[in-house]
């Protein structure tokens, strides 16, 4: 701890444990797979080549920027009447509206795609009343199909969109829409020239990640779409599990790399040069003015009302998990009927799911304190850093973030096969390491943001040296950035699959990975069960989490 | 204040300051300060921002390095002494008070790493509490007080590890002015029992005037002039000292330049058998309560001219011819332009 009491350059070394670690096992890895996609036998750019002649690839390459960006358009669209009631309600409604966004939010994102195969499959909760009510003769086919795709990505990509909007929304001067509407502003005008200038940037930075994020989505295309909706991440899973093509895998993680970085890049220039993980998560502090006012136009009526549909849709799929997993038929039909709990006692039954929760506790068991020594100990070195290169330095802690996890499973698989890590949780709970660093630097950065230096200053004029400085000055200023950081890699690494299907095996399957198996074999009641624990575990995670945040104001 | 709980004991240390330079890449910030401030004096730093006041106490402190120089404090060369062990008080613009520790626990701080045995801190940090007028909030948290008690609570926790030395950098500023005059008045009290010397930065004139017993007018990274502060005021060494203390005129006679206060200028009939006489016209006047301002052109030149207020004195209108005059023993012969 010495290197507290250290001018700045000496402080900055507590980057180092961090970087050293991202490069070992971010950089080289995906290095290595950008030159594996150089070796194809048939010359240096064949693969690349494979991608433009081959049918299966070009289609397969459009499909994934196609889907990217129409479920990058349905998120800002759904989010706008999203945001703006949550901003425009009282604080009591706003905190319940919240839940609903955040809730699905932490909910992992292989239990809402359970959720929604429940709903919309052929003999699923929504066909069924349909066919019920008579307003349909034969089912709808809503999943295995573009929109069975559209809907799960959005439904788990939006909230990325809704939570930096209501930012930009509570943020907005009312003064400002006062002062246009005195000017003789419309209504409609108001929206055009103001309001949506104002919230664009936010709604951008949203787009961003929504879109990053989709380039690289694996598990829903693969559980809810046919197989004209085949995205990238799974051609190439494709190649690696079914035709051990390296070069051709390696060229498609390439490319979807490539294009996020240019992506985040572009977001980063258009933002003025902050990071898009830069501000901090949207404050629930209090504010000058709101959107709320006693005046309302029949467009703002319009806008909120058009957002209550969009919140059933949100959280739908949260509320019917649990009921389902309670019906005795084995089939998951609708309504539940003769209400058992047999399916959980089949999950304790059968130690295929204990097993599986044992080895996902095993890795954020590692994961976890991994990522929260690793970040915090970034966040605090970069204080010791400055200009250029600190913007660099940020921008490297940050990039696990938008990096597809696909392309991270695939270079990491590459480096740890043989070294024989995937039996064990070692492997893994790497891979979550640098998934989750990011996350706890960006978190304990933010509150870091918020402490006085001086202070350090105040404790050694008293006498006090680096190791009472960081325990008594330090830490307790950052610890709800490290606590809030912790919790979300424990959820990051509890929630997570695609590295999970590669840096893992029978043995060492974590419970996301058997969910996934048993979701794309058939959907099932335990499955349910399973999911419907999860929800609730999450419930009580974002209750703590909250809390947190609240002391942390 | 209760002066009697402690005695008069000089705690006090001198400090000298010898030839200090720093420069923050290109920026040349102390250019060469050299000081010696006796045990127990108050000494302010008074400059415009920027004139490098809180870079020389950071390096009184030890939180920075000169790039050369020597700094002594009692005595002893400081070069290579870390900040936690040169005992010295420090007292934040920002009162740098740890948000997560109670008034009582932020006072002790300093002791605990004195390792003071428990029952001393405890007895020292009551003394300390009753002294400062805080007794009964030891166990509020910082946020609980307001700025007064906020910087009270600094100041506490500054001199309960009698320090050797008092550094206090613009502590006062963020606070109103009649909190202001108060704290300046506790400051003063409690330099006087501790027999501490202070080394107190500011930009605010009056304050420096107010509190110091020896005033260091910094301009650019150099020592403008020293002295106390009635020196100062009547005998500016400079244009700049003359301008950056008060107002002053400044003229030109018998190839010397001549510093003038405007209280030093009498007018009318004031004027009989005075060395120097002028007159003028009134361009403008400004009622300050106690006083009046004249500002009266002569020739091409302005003069600023104060007048105790007397309510039987004639009302003067803009645009009337005014006589000026002063005495040359008031007026202060400056170095050079
Ligand atoms: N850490 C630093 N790095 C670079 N320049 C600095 C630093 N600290 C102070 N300066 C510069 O040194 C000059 C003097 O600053 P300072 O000592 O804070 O002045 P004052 O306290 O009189 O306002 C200013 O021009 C300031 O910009
Ligand atoms: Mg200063």
């Amino acid at each position: 701890m010495k290197w507290l009491s250290l001018p700045r350059p000496g402080r900055s070394l507590a980057i180092l444990p961090m970087a050293m670690f991202l490069v070992l096992f971010f950089i080289l890895p995906l290095l290595r797979l950008c030159l594996l996609s150089l070796s194809d036998p048939a010359g240096p750019f064949a693969a690349y080549l494979r991608l433009i002649s081959v049918p299966a690839y070009r289609s397969g390459l459009l499909a994934t920027f196609g889907i990217a960006g129409m479920v990058t358009v349905l998120s800002v669209v759904v989010s706008y009447p999203v945001a703006y009631l949550m901003a425009s309600v009282g604080p009591r409604l706003a905190a319940l509206l919240g839940l609903c966004v955040l809730l699905p939010f932490w909910t992992s994102s292989l239990v809402r795609t359970t959720a929604w195969i429940i709903l919309l499959q052929r003999y699923g909760v929504i066909n069924t009343l349909l066919l019920e009510a008579g307003l349909i003769r034969t089912p709808i086919a809503f999943i295995y199909n573009l929109s069975g795709v559209l809907i799960g990505m959005t439904h788990v990509l939006m909230p990325f969109v809704v939570l930096p909007l209501y930012g930009a929304f509570r943020g907005l001067d009312r003064g400002l829409l006062d002062a246009a509407e005195s000017l003789g502003a419309t209504p409609f005008t108001l929206y055009r020239r103001i309001i949506l200038p104002l919230t664009a940037r936010s709604a951008f930075a949203g787009a961003a990640i929504v879109f990053m994020s989709a380039l690289g989505y694996y598990v829903t295309p693969a559980l809810m779409g046919g197989a004209r909706e085949t995205m990238a991440a799974q051609l190439i899973a494709f190649n690696i599990e079914d035709q051990l093509d390296w070069p051709t895998a390696s060229a498609l993680s390439t490319v979807i790399i490539v294009v996020s970085l240019v992506i985040f890049a572009a977001a980063h220039i258009l933002g003025g040069g902050k990071s898009l993980f830069g501000g901090s998560a949207p404050s629930t502090r209090g504010v000058s003015g709101t959107t709320s006012s006693p005046r309302r136009s029949a467009l703002d009526w319009a806008l909120a009302t058009s957002a209550v549909p969009i919140l059933v849709f949100l959280v739908m799929p949260i509320l019917i998990i649990a009921p389902m997993s309670l019906g005795s038929s084995p089939f998951l039909s609708f309504p539940p009927r003769d209400l058992t709990l047999h399916w959980y006692r089949l999950i304790v039954t059968q130690s295929q799911w204990v097993y599986a929760l044992w080895n996902s506790l095993a890795v954020a068991a590692i994961a976890v304190p991994g990522a929260s020594l690793l970040g915090t100990f970034a966040a605090i070195g970069l204080d010791g850093l400055r200009g250029r290169l600190r913007a660099m330095t940020e921008i490297l802690m940050v990039t696990p973030i938008i990096t597809p996890a696909i392309a991270l499973a695939l270079g990491l698989y590459y480096e740890f096969a043989p070294l024989r890590l995937l039996s064990g949780h070692w492997g893994l709970g790497i891979g979550h390491i640098v998934l989750a660093a990011p996350l706890v630097f960006v978190s304990v950065r933010t509150s870091l943001s918020r402490f006085d230096p001086t202070l350090i200053q105040a404790a050694q004029a008293l006498g006090a040296g680096g190791l009472r400085i960081g325990a008594q000055v330090l830490l307790p200023a950052i610890t709800p950035g490290l606590a809030a950081g912790a919790i979300f890699a424990f959820i990051t690494s509890f929630d997570e699959v695609i590295m999970s299907l590669f840096l893992t095996n029978v043995r060492s399957r974590t419970l996301p990975r058997l969910i996934y198996e048993n979701v794309s074999e058939d959907i099932n009641p335990t499955v349910a069960a399973v999911s419907t624990l999860i929800v609730f575990a999450t419930l009580l995670i974002l209750l703590m989490h909250v809390t947190i945040v609240r002391r942390r104001s | 204040m209760t002066a009697s709980t402690r005695s008069q004991s000089a705690l006090g240390q001198s400090v000298e300051l010898e030839n200090i330079r720093k420069s923050y890449g290109q920026t040349e910030v102390l250019k060469g300060i050299s000081l010696h401030v006796a045990p127990g004096r108050f000494c302010t730093f008074l400059g415009a921002s920027g004139s490098g006041k809180s870079t020389l106490l950071k390096i009184l402190a030890g939180f920075e390095k000169p790039d050369s120089g020597l700094l002594k404090i009692g005595g002893r060369d400081m070069a290579g002494v870390p900040v936690r062990k040169r005992n010295i008080g420090m007292v934040f613009q920002n009162y740098a008070l740890f948000p997560n520790m109670n008034v009582a626990q932020n006072i002790a701080f300093g002791l605990k790493t004195r390792k003071l045995d428990k029952a001393e801190i405890h007895r020292r940090v009551n003394e300390m509490l009753e002294m400062t007028g805080l007794q009964g909030l030891g166990t509020r948290l910082p946020t609980e007080l307001s700025g007064g008690q906020q910087q009270r609570v600094a100041l506490a926790r500054a001199l309960v590890i009698r320090p050797d030395l008092l550094l206090m950098d613009e502590p006062l500023g963020a606070l109103d002015r009649a909190i202001r005059q108060s704290l300046q008045g506790q400051i003063k009290d409690i330099q006087r029992v501790f027999g501490i010397t202070i080394l107190f930065v500011t930009h605010d004139q009056e304050e420096a005037l107010h509190l110091s017993d020896e005033i260091v007018v910094m301009k650019n990274g150099t020592i403008e002039q020293v002295g106390p502060p009635r020196t100062l005021y009547t005998r500016p060494a400079s244009r700049f000292v003359g301008n950056f203390l008060g107002e002053c005129n400044f003229l030109h006679l018998d190839g010397h330049d001549y510093a003038v206060r405007p209280e030093a200028i009498a007018t009318g009939a004031d004027t009989e058998g005075l060395d120097i006489h002028l007159e003028g016209e009134i361009r403008q006047i400004t009622f300050l309560g106690p006083s009046q301002r004249f500002s009266v052109s002569v020739g091409d030149r302005n003069f600023t001219v104060t007048r105790p207020l007397r309510p039987n004195d004639e009302e003067l209108a803009v645009g009337t011819r005014l006589r000026i005059g002063f005495r040359l023993a008031d007026a202060t012969r400056l170095a050079s332009g």
